[in-house]
């Protein structure tokens, strides 16, 4: 691939989705495409769900973008991007992520840019209400660190890698206390530090280890939603402890086609600093 | 790690619990909890009307008496929610087949139907366990 190619096709990929977008929009129900979670992928925060992303039905094509900031004690980061749903059954997502390390080296940012896909295999996730059978759907998610020196120096093997995962999320309708709730179950095979802003694999371990992402949701009302994610991830850098993730928080849907999701974060220790917590805060447009 | 899971262990057996101790032995059926007759007949009427004037979904209504679906439903409501009716109408695969309803048409009219019955006053509770219900008719209603 020449360097030309390589350096323009993020934002191609980004004006192609751009355009697919403005063709036609979505009919499926408030809030079913869920939010974008803060690598791309239709979720929640941390977590890919099953659901595709958008409100595009099996002969529409919908889509979603966002952009995403979390604030901790020693960094920041921004993501954003965005996501489309091809027929409810394909999800093409790319985002951005930039990653403010000053804390660690001064000035530094690291950048990373993700390629995303997710496919239905099977199950509807709201209407299958008479069925204990969830949506299941399964996606990758391709990461490419801009500038590659940064993830080798902290001992990591590669700047860029792909995870893949199964994600199974269902939708109790009236499933506790009289309110929705959606439950999601994701296994990402993954070699990434950091979800990949440190590389991928280490000294520690350099091959891709299964780990699980959990998320629960009560829908306090139609566009309100509550809920709690939790991420295992990998610890493969001898130099530099990983912890898991997890969050709690709200998303609001106060119109069809926007949602601001805010969260609290636990991340751990991150690139050597301790107890990270911090804020998340999220504003998506959904077509 | 450890601990984390464990507190969301906790949180998820304390919900448990707080759900099995607040569902009262004798809850009344959901049919009469939604108002009955007269709050159900309501909503469905609201429903078919919109969904048989909005150009989006009003193909699948022409040619149709507007009354006889509406009592119908009403009485597949009432039976389905322990209202004690007993439903008359075709089968809802039959009903709707050679319509060619499509996702898209049947989300419209759910979403207008949580619409009325949040106008009828319905609570959230007693909206989402009729929904339950009606749900999986999604099989029979949309073949496109």
């Amino acid at each position: 691939m020449n360097s030309n190619f390589r350096k323009l096709r993020f934002p191609l990929a980004v004006a192609g989705l751009a355009c697919a977008l403005l063709a036609h929009s979505g009919d499926r129900l408030l809030a079913t495409g869920g939010a974008q979670q803060v690598e791309g992928a239709g979720g929640g925060g941390i977590v890919p769900w099953a659901l595709i992303a958008g409100y595009g039905t099996n002969r529409q094509i919908g889509g979603s973008a966002f952009y995403t900031h979390v604030d901790t004690q020693d960094f920041k980061l921004d993501s954003y991007g965005l996501a489309v749903g091809f027929f409810d059954l394909l999800e093409v997502s790319v985002a951005k992520q930039e990653f403010d390390a000053s804390s660690v080296v001064p000035g530094l940012k690291l950048k990373m840019d993700i390629v995303g896909a997710k496919l239905k295999v099977f199950g509807d996730a709201v209407y299958d209400q008479d069925s204990m059978l969830p949506q299941v759907s399964v996606g990758v998610q391709n990461k490419r660190n801009t500038n590659m020196a940064i993830p080798t120096a902290v001992g990591a093997r590669s700047g860029s890698d792909t995870d893949f995962y199964v994600s199974a999320t269902k939708l109790w309708l009236a499933g506790f206390m009289g309110r929705n709730v959606l439950g999601n179950l994701t296994l990402r095979a993954t070699r990434a530090n950091q979800m990949g802003l440190l590389g991928f694999g280490g000294d520690k371990k350099n091959s891709r280890s299964l780990q699980p992402e959990l998320a629960l949701a009560v829908l306090l009302t139609d566009n309100l939603a509550l809920g709690a994610e939790h991420r295992w991830k990998p610890d493969n850098l001898g130099a530099f402890k990983e912890e898991d993730f997890s969050d709690v928080f709200l998303a609001w849907f106060p119109h069809r086609n926007f949602a601001v999701t805010l969260a609290w974060a636990r991340l751990g220790t991150i690139a050597g600093k301790p107890k990270q917590d911090g804020t998340y805060l999220s504003v998506q447009l959904t077509h | 790690m450890k601990p984390l899971f464990q507190r969301w262990a906790c949180v998820l057996a304390g919900a448990l619990l707080a759900a099995c101790a607040a569902s009262p032995s004798a809850k009344p059926a959901l049919y009469e909890r939604l108002g009955g007759e007269p709050v159900v007949t309501r909503v469905v009427n609201e429903t078919i009307d919109r969904a048989a004037t909005d150009p989006r979904t009003s193909r699948s209504f022409k040619d149709v008496k507007l009354a006889r679906v509406k009592e119908k439903i009403v009485e597949q409501i009432c039976s389905l929610a322990g209202g004690g009716c007993k439903y008359t109408g075709d089968p809802m695969d039959k009903v709707h087949k050679g319509l060619q309803n499509t996702e898209a048409e049947m989300n419209l009219v759910v979403q207008w139907l949580r619409d009325a019955l949040d106008r009828a006053g319905v609570r959230e509770s007693e909206k989402n366990e009729l929904l339950r219900l009606l749900a999986p008719m999604k099989r029979d209603i949309v073949t496109m």
